[in-house]
């Protein structure tokens, strides 16, 4: 007898992703992700100026905005073979570093972290043992017992008021929860800090990009931020001085809090290292191009099959030629109605066509993009790895200074292929916000230095040929590999496709029946109590899900998101 | 200077769930209020409290589901909105409403109290119109908004030159437009 549950944050509405699980003796042993809403702008770009394309593109979400403008100005350059100057690309690269940053923070803290970490355990906690742990991590001036202990009186306050209804809720008290107090306090010390710096690093993103979410500031051919030392009413010395503060205050919470605090919640769980891998081919793009020309990169992309690190195969540009070559988009589990189940994202087709969710017909909105006819998992598990395997010298550094954390913590030897489950994705993207944290240092210097110069060109106008002409865009975004492909006819838009990252991880299967890595993913993860299945969650967050379009609908009674059916 | 914050909440996408936003803009576009600023916030994220830096309550406006009648109007006050507490996380968007509140009670950054006036939904489906039940409830919702602004201390008029409000996702229905040559 076996146990289906669904998992369904609005199960009444349709929208966002919707998981179901079948389990058996306490373990998954079937899985399918659906996403339960269209998004479309693909259609509605149709016969529009390439030019206002990431306009359109950026609305795709309301939370990782300016990733998919800069793929849309990176697709039509692309397209164009149009270079952008070195003041344009370094203001990008502190745009998608600001974000990243901002993202990684508030994806562990605020969206996950809870999912490890018990608030209910709090007023057992002792301040001074806190800050003892704390201390012998790292050396963040806010560790300190009165810090621990201001935090824990406010839980405590929240407790007395009558409210601790509001610290009941989730899963806490569920029993695969298994931090001590002092821990537990320790982390959600660091909750309310991290509060701070994610904000101030969309400061950043705000200040280059002159709003968010949604920046204003981009153009094919460069940026449209005006650069003059003598007035303050541009991109001066002193708005740079700013930008350096905050991002100098982003730069110590990442190193002195989030990487101890990742590292230590991965190490003290280590008997969930093994939960959680699914899909281990691994798919990731190069990004931060330090030259107009885009030949040079400060992250690593590349693809690794079936967990084979050794044969990674490492790619030399932001779109490489093998890389243009093995995107598809499979339709087969999906609500569309192409002309082929496999197409290549200049040929795709968006034609949509609902029926309902169908285990073994169609379940998903969500396509199944296929690298070379296979699953890929991207995100910034795969970054490291492909850095990590290619020996790229800033990956291999932070990567072996979070297996030293994680060995020490969990009183083993933590190896290199421990890292390929749910906690390794955590884990990965602390190794990959410490390294975008130096560097956000270093694009900074570059942008100051080309300035010093003398240059202060930003913008290389587009001109449109006449004919057909293809580009594809990437970025490496803080889910993983995004990419836009255009097919631009006589100046205007004649097709237009995103892939993007949580497309790759919440496809369904293809042609040929293989599950997508969230699917996989989820095979033979344990179910302690299925009414309440912190472990789907555990391990679904792992992967920082982003369904577009939430609705907002308040229910006083709360949400109860699992339904449990016996088969 | 801004004390209070009138916020319409919902997506505007998802049928009566926007039914938030409906309402703030149709305030937004006929009366004037006194140290108030009224916004449609649609479904914010972690930038919720940004858009109510200064105010020190919080006015919502926003779609429920509470098993009453379509169209009800239920007046929620901040301990109703804690007392079930924050919902297991899913995505970006869902520690918005509660957690706003818990982040302000803990941090001290944020607006200390709100009120939410809660028009009871019928349907939240992709790219459906709001229904015409929860349509029907717009003037009760938007006495109940004014009632509850008076309650704060809020002072109001009605505009001398009431503007069309901006409701572009829903063309302005027979009811919207009779609502605004009453005000007229």
């Amino acid at each position: 007898m076996s146990t289906r549950i669904t998992v369904d944050p609005i199960s009444r509405i349709e929208g966002h992703l919707r998981i179901d699980v079948e389990v058996d003796n306490g373990s998954v042993n079937k899985a399918w992700a659906s996403a339960t809403m269209w998004r479309g702008i693909e259609t509605i770009l149709q016969g529009r100026d390439p030019r206002e394309a990431w306009l359109f593109t950026q609305r795709f979400c309301g939370v990782c905005t300016t990733v998919h403008a800069m793929a849309s100005v990176r697709a039509v350059e692309d397209a164009l073979k149009l270079e952008i100057p070195p003041n344009a690309q370094y203001i990008r690269n502190l745009i998608l570093l600001s974000h990243a940053m901002h993202d990684h923070i508030v994806h562990f803290y605020h969206l996950s972290a809870l999912d490890w970490v018990d608030v209910m355990q709090i007023p057992k906690a002792d301040p001074a043992k806190t800050a003892a742990l704390a201390e012998s991590l790292s050396e963040w001036p806010r560790n300190s017992k009165m810090e621990f202990k201001a935090a824990k009186e406010k839980v405590l306050a929240v407790a007395a008021s009558g409210q601790l209804g509001i610290l009941a809720n989730g899963y806490w008290g569920h029993p695969a929860m298994k931090l001590s107090p002092e821990v537990n306090l320790l982390a959600f010390t660091h909750y309310l800090q991290a509060l701070d710096y994610q904000r101030k690093a969309t400061q950043v993103c705000a200040m280059l990009g002159s709003k968010t979410p949604h920046i204003q500031n981009l153009a094919v051919g460069g940026v449209n931020n005006a650069i003059n030392f003598d007035s303050e009413g541009t991109l001066s010395m002193d708005r740079l001085g700013m930008i350096k503060d905050l991002l100098d205050e982003v730069v110590a919470f990442i190193q002195q809090v989030y990487v101890p605090d990742v590292t230590a919640v991965a190490g003290m769980y280590a008997d969930w290292l093994k939960y959680g891998a699914g899909v281990t081919n691994y798919l990731a793009v190069n990004d931060l191009p330090l030259d107009s020309k885009g030949t040079q990169f400060d992250l690593p992309g590349g693809f690794i099959e079936a967990g084979n690190l050794a044969g990674v195969r490492k790619f030399t540009t932001a779109a490489d030629q093998s890389f243009r070559d093995a995107v598809s988009e499979d339709t087969t589990h999906a609500y569309y109605n192409n002309s082929k189940a496999s197409l290549h994202p200049w040929k795709g087709e968006t034609t949509p066509q609902f029926t309902d969710w169908n285990a073994d017909a169609k379940y998903t909105w969500v396509k199944g993009p296929r690298f070379e006819g296979k699953p890929a998992q991207v995100g910034p598990l795969s970054q490291v790895l492909v850095g990590y395997a290619s020996g790229h010298p800033l990956t291999v550094k932070w990567t072996n200074a979070a297996l030293d954390r994680i060995s020490a913590v969990a009183g083993r030897k933590v190896a290199p292929t421990e890292l390929l489950g749910s906690l390794g994705r955590h884990g990965a993207r602390g190794v990959r916000a410490a390294m975008l944290s130096e560097l956000a240092t270093k694009h900074w210097q570059l942008l100051v230095e080309n300035i010093g110069k003398g240059d202060t060109t930003t913008f290389n106008p587009p001109v449109f040929p006449k004919g057909t002409i293809e580009g594809v865009g990437t970025h490496e975004a803080p889910r993983g590999t995004l990419s836009h492909w255009v097919v631009i006819k006589d100046g205007k838009i004649d097709n237009y496709q995103a892939v993007v990252p949580t497309t790759w991880n919440a496809s369904p299967r293809d042609e040929k029946g293989n599950p997508g890595p969230y699917e996989a993913s989820l095979l033979h993860n344990p179910i302690a109590d299925p009414e309440r299945p912190l472990e789907v969650l555990r391990t679904v967050h792992s992967f920082d899900p982003c369904m577009a379009c939430a609705v907002h609908t308040f229910d006083p009674e709360g949400k109860n998101i699992a339904k449990v059916k016996v088969l | 200077m801004t004390r209070v914050t009138i916020a319409g909440i919902g997506n505007i996408l998802m049928g009566d769930d926007g039914i938030g936003p409906y309402v703030a803009r149709i305030l937004e576009a006929t009366y004037d209020f006194e140290e108030t600023q009224v916004a449609d916030l649609g479904t914010p994220v972690m930038d919720f409290p940004d858009h109510l830096d200064g105010s020190e309550v919080v006015l919502i406006i926003d779609a429920v589901d509470n098993h009453k009648e379509p169209g009800s109007i239920t007046v929620y006050t901040k301990e109703d909105m804690v007392r079930n507490g924050v919902p297991v996380r899913t995505d970006p968007h869902s520690p918005a409403l509660s957690e706003m509140l818990l982040r302000a009670e803990l941090t001290g950054v944020g607006p200390k109290d709100a009120v939410l006036v809660g028009i009871t939904s019928k349907a939240c489906n992709y790219y459906t119109r709001i229904s015409g039940e929860v349509k029907r409830a717009v003037p009760a919702a938007i006495a109940e908004v004014l009632r509850q602004a008076e309650i704060l201390g809020v002072r109001y008029s009605k505009k001398a030159n009431p503007q069309v409000p901006d409701i572009w996702w829903d063309t302005l229905g027979d009811f919207a437009a009779g609502l605004i040559l009453a005000v007229r």
